[in-house]
């Protein structure tokens, strides 16, 4: 990087020359040049998908009982369901949850896991063995059968399969959060700043969940991919209405 | 496995795992029919893991690779697949690990997509079975032994950890 970027000026704000380096790499490459236009425009239609959608309704769920199961024709791009629903529109609409349950799912998943297997790596001793047990006491359940009591507490719905995604994933954060924060605190920086006196909350938030950000990273990116696919839960919280991607 | 060599090449059943009960009463034939049949769907279910756990290495890696220890050791002229893979490696591998076990346990009983595929009468299938028939003994057995597969798995990740990297202590 710094042998292809011209002297930049000094004033220029740390967050701007990122922007820019960015912006810089995506449009030198077309693969992710086409990549990120690729996403916008999913993002794009999942904002506008009520006015892209053919059948909003259809796409919401109404069912048009005279129109079941059509071939692919020039009104119904990809024909219909047996309920008589345009899959276009189902597609299109489809796209919203198919965008913000994963995000939502891995972000929450990460925001309660990551905090508390630091919590735990830092502090050590009984609070470490407190945490780390009820994460396996988490982990411990089939997947299926935490979905399957989430959705006979709360009902089905999209929503409530986002919350047993979440009630299953975090745990996975807060063992690799801990993993690595025990070998962070024995560092010279954690040193230093508990020689100065500055709080645990502060050392747990500033100096050690900031360095313990790529293996969640990456952990949070296959994330996404498979929360998209449902992995098999989908069925137990299917309502007939709604449309997703799993 | 259910239509497998075992009516012409019958097998004694010492542990019931195929591949070790054929190699103990040296039944070559069925050995090779249980290891062929092992290929396909070991691979799909290391496909997924294979992508995470080389992210996740590389992740840790490049940071490693900023530190001044790995200046030090190329400035020494170690050579560079043992900076990579003895001085680098052993510091990064941390979350890696961590990973690998988490899907270690995840596989023994979330597995019954590739069950349902292979035809593999298996842990995972068996848990959906009951979990869809509610048969709460199996249901029960099986969180058990999922329980015990993550306390186990997570306590040998712990060991390694502090072997390998002395800086974590095991209090």
């Amino acid at each position: 990087m710094t042998a292809t970027t011209p002297t930049l000026p000094v004033l220029e704000s740390s967050g701007k020359r990122t922007m820019r380096h960015v912006a810089s790499v995506i449009l030198r490459d077309p693969l992710s040049f086409i990549s990120t236009v690729i996403i916008v425009l999913f993002i794009f239609m999942a904002i506008f998908s009520r006015q892209i959608a053919p059948f909003p309704e259809e796409g919401e769920g109404k069912t048009h009982a005279s129109n079941t199961l059509l071939p692919a024709s020039a009104e119904h791009w990809f024909g219909t369901d047996k309920l008589g629903r345009d899959i276009v529109s189902r597609v299109i609409m489809g796209a919203r949850p198919a965008l913000i349950i994963p995000i939502g799912v891995v972000l929450f998943a990460v925001l309660i896991g990551a905090p508390l297997g630091a919590l735990a790596g830092y502090k050590g001793g009984w609070l470490d063995e407190v945490i780390m047990r009820t994460t396996d006491l988490f982990l411990a359940f089939p997947s299926l059968l935490l979905a399957m009591a989430i959705a006979s507490a709360l009902g089905r719905g999209l929503d409530k399969a986002a919350i047993a995604l979440i009630v299953s994933w975090w745990p996975w954060y807060t063992r690799i959060a801990r993993g690595v924060t025990i070998s962070l605190k024995k560092r010279y920086f954690v040193e230093a700043a508990q020689a100065m006196g500055v709080s645990d909350t502060v050392i747990i938030f500033r100096h050690i969940l900031p360095n313990t950000i790529s293996p969640i990273l990456v952990q949070a990116t296959v994330d996404l991919g498979t929360v998209i696919l449902g992995d098999g839960w989908a069925g137990v919280f299917r309502t007939r209405h709604t449309a997703a991607f799993t | 496995m259910d239509g497998d060599l075992r009516f012409s090449n019958p097998l004694t059943e010492i542990t019931n795992f195929i591949l070790l009960d054929s190699f103990l009463t040296a039944n070559w034939v069925t050995l090779k029919d249980a290891f062929l049949h092992l290929i396909l769907p070991s691979f799909t279910l290391a496909a997924y893991p294979i992508g995470l756990i080389a992210r996740m290495t590389r992740a840790a890696m490049l940071e490693v690779f900023e530190q001044d220890y790995i200046r030090t050791a190329r400035a020494y002229g170690i050579r560079q697949y043992v900076v990579i893979y003895l001085y680098a490696l052993k510091n990064a591998i941390s979350p890696t690990l961590t990973v690998i076990g988490l899907t270690f346990a995840f596989a023994l009983t979330g597995t019954f997509f590739v069950e349902i595929l292979f035809n593999w009468p298996g842990l995972g299938l068996f848990t959906v079975r009951s979990l869809l028939n509610l048969d709460y003994p199996a249901i029960m057995g099986m969180t058990l032994f999922g329980a015990t597969g993550y306390v186990l798995i997570n306590l040998i990740v712990d060991l390694l950890q502090a072997w390998i990297d002395p800086r974590v202590s095991l209090d």
